[in-house]
């Protein structure tokens, strides 16, 4: 799935950009660098979220029946694709990077999926102090985001 | 070179340090990108207009291989024009390549048109932009139409040209 951007590049073929379309892109470049360093902020947490991942999940794993942490450094990894969609600036991209995968992993597991909506907001609130205003303000709308869609999404069945 | 348009690199891996400085770059400039494609917008029927009467002295005998030929090249370059100013504010020159210059050149094959005709064409459009748009325009425009140049002049010469 592409970004917004690429996908109304590649449909907008034979005729200009609308002022609506050349609006929307100089917003969203202009304010790019602020991007670039909220994923900036993301990627240099990945170690101590791993950590602080794995101290939250250990004791639930034996809640939710698993031996062990099943998923800290893979938990990680979404939230990379969370830094993803919030450098697009695309909304979409949170429910097909992250939300979906991440249903998909609850269900193999058989972990409720609020309990991984849980982990997004549990993760957020250690992490959001630990970034300057202006990324917080940025990612916040991901977690949430991910958060509320997770609690949405109806298991397959149900 | 990472580019707007292909951010999808991104899916799997943070960007590198050279990869956020080049997109911080480009961001930094997109004001004048902006203005550069209103500006275009504004001028782009001048500069068809100019570089048609050009091509129409250089090549007088294109309507005599193509039906229309002369109305054909107001509208082709037109949209070429579109096309680049596109790329030009998206700086992005493959995309150019992947979008319009690829099955444009694999066309203008087809109609038996030479490497020569199609310098002339896209060098005298180059010129008419230079002529027709600010300094400042021109220079962001310059390497699409560069570009432009040198991919659709690269045919082979026809067995029997229609020029």
């Amino acid at each position: 799935m592409n970004p917004w951007l690429t996908q109304l590049a590649h449909t907008t073929n034979g005729r200009p950009f609308t002022d609506a379309e050349l609006g929307r892109i100089g917003t969203y470049v202009e304010l790019f660098p602020d991007r670039l360093t909220a994923l900036k902020k993301l990627e240099e947490s990945q170690k101590w979220l791993v950590r602080h991942l794995a101290d939250y999940i250990a004791p639930k794993a034996i809640e939710w029946g698993l031996p062990k942490d099943p998923f800290s450094t893979d938990f990680v990894q979404f939230l990379a694709a969370l830094g993803y969609a919030m450098l697009c600036d695309d909304m979409a991209l949170v429910e097909h990077s992250v939300v979906q995968p991440c249903c998909d992993l609850a269900d193999a597991l058989e972990i409720p999926r609020e309990e991984i909506a849980l982990l997004f907001e549990t993760t957020w609130e250690a992490l959001s102090p630990r970034l300057d205003p202006r990324s917080a303000g940025l990612l916040d709308w991901y977690f949430q985001s991910a958060a509320n869609q997770l609690r949405s999404q109806v298991p397959v069945g149900v | 070179m990472a580019t707007i348009t292909e951010l999808s690199r991104f899916r799997d891996r943070y960007p590198t340090a050279s990869e956020r400085d080049q997109l911080s770059s480009y961001a930094s400039n997109i004001g004048s990108r902006l203005l550069a494609v209103e500006e275009m917008g504004r001028i782009e029927a001048d500069i068809i207009d100019d570089m048609m009467t050009q091509m129409k002295r250089l090549y007088p005998n294109i309507p005599r291989f193509h039906t229309n030929g002369f109305e054909k090249g107001y509208q082709d370059n037109t949209i070429l024009l579109q096309y680049m100013t596109k790329c030009m504010l998206l700086d992005d020159v493959q995309f150019l390549d992947d979008q319009v210059l690829t099955w444009v050149r694999t066309l203008f094959k087809s109609f038996n048109f030479t490497p020569k005709f199609m310098r002339d064409n896209y060098t005298t459009l180059r010129e008419a932009v230079r002529r027709r748009a600010k300094p400042r325009t021109f220079a962001l425009m310059e390497p699409f139409l560069n570009h432009t140049i040198e991919y659709l002049s690269d045919i082979p010469e026809p067995v029997r040209p229609e020029v």
